[in-house]
């Protein structure tokens, strides 16, 4: 065996174990080999520091209580910021429907003005929402 | 692997699908965030956004990359952002400074280990520290930096080399 060939295996054997052909040929060949020897004895060294240094560290037991309630506020304020929209549209819709019963217009009118104003106003408030949030941006 | 989160999410459980996600991956993203920002308790808060992040976009998961890839994707990018407000914040309150890691008695000092760090292209020092802190499994930092296994073990082994030498040209 190489020394080229020892020092691989010796790397490789602090990734994963060596089947026992190869411990067997990377011992004999340590055994003869001065310079191999002291490889392996700095890999050992660093390995240790290094596992040593780099100690897993551990999540608090409070990590899943906090994530679950980040998780509820962002649930909660996907709600809120669609409360107004729904409202909104809700309000159109009950509005229509109102006037579609009550008033003594022909209902195709009252059902397209009460659709045209419904959403006409709901593309102006997003847009005057945009550019109030813009202002606050600035 | 993750074929049962796959299934769940099929079947539009998004709740048990990240239940069963997080219980896999809080501790490997947690380790990750932490190698990225180099302070436990910065770390944990950085990982629950990061997992807020992978809850909101859970029902978007298209399943083209690996969920695994998916999840450290969105981990390191989180960390990402959070290092770079930190560095517009520039305040860094001296007990939230980089914690040391973990404090040993070895033959080779933290302060040695650091410098012999230091010295490797960061691509080698990444995945030294990756591999330690996830508990020596090649497979699972291939998974977080999106890389080959092959590619792996060799930075390993060149910046095992190139630190071997270095000490050797200390003593």
């Amino acid at each position: 065996m190489t020394c080229q060939a020892a020092q691989e295996l010796i790397l490789e054997s602090l990734d994963c174990r060596l089947d026992t052909e190869q411990q067997t040929s990377l011992e004999s060949h340590i055994a003869q080999c001065e310079m191999c020897r002291s490889f392996r004895e700095a890999q050992l060294v660093l390995d240790g520091a290094l596992a040593g240094h780099y100690a897993a560290p551990q999540l608090s037991t409070a990590f899943k209580s906090k994530l679950a309630q980040k998780i509820n506020a962002e649930k909660k304020q996907v709600v809120q910021e669609w409360l107004p929209d729904l409202l909104h549209l809700g309000g159109g819709i009950v509005a229509t429907a109102v006037c579609f019963l009550w008033l003594p217009v022909s209902s195709t009118v009252v059902l397209i003005v009460g659709i045209t104003l419904t959403f006409g106003s709901y593309v102006l408030q997003t847009m005057f929402r945009f550019w109030l949030e813009d202002l606050e941006g600035l | 692997m993750d074929q049962d989160i796959r299934q769940l999410l099929s079947q539009r459980q998004k709740d048990r699908a990240f239940e069963v996600l997080l219980q896999r991956y809080q501790a490997k993203v947690f380790r990750l965030v932490f190698s990225i920002v180099g302070n436990s308790a910065r770390a944990e808060e950085v990982t629950q956004d990061a997992f807020l992040k992978i809850w909101q976009a859970l029902p978007g998961y298209d399943g083209r990359a690996s969920l695994s890839t998916w999840i450290y994707t969105i981990a390191r990018n989180t960390s990402i952002s959070h290092l770079r407000a930190e560095f517009y914040r520039k305040t860094l309150p001296l007990e939230e400074a980089p914690e040391p890691f973990a404090e040993v008695e070895s033959v080779l000092s933290r302060i040695e280990i650091e410098r012999l760090l230091a010295n490797l292209p960061d691509e080698q020092r990444e995945v030294i520290v990756l591999f330690y802190l996830q508990e020596r499994s090649i497979e699972d930092v291939a998974a977080m930096l999106d890389l080959p296994r092959g590619t792996v073990k060799s930075h390993l082994h060149r910046a095992r080399k190139a630190m071997a030498t270095m000490m050797e040209v200390r003593r």
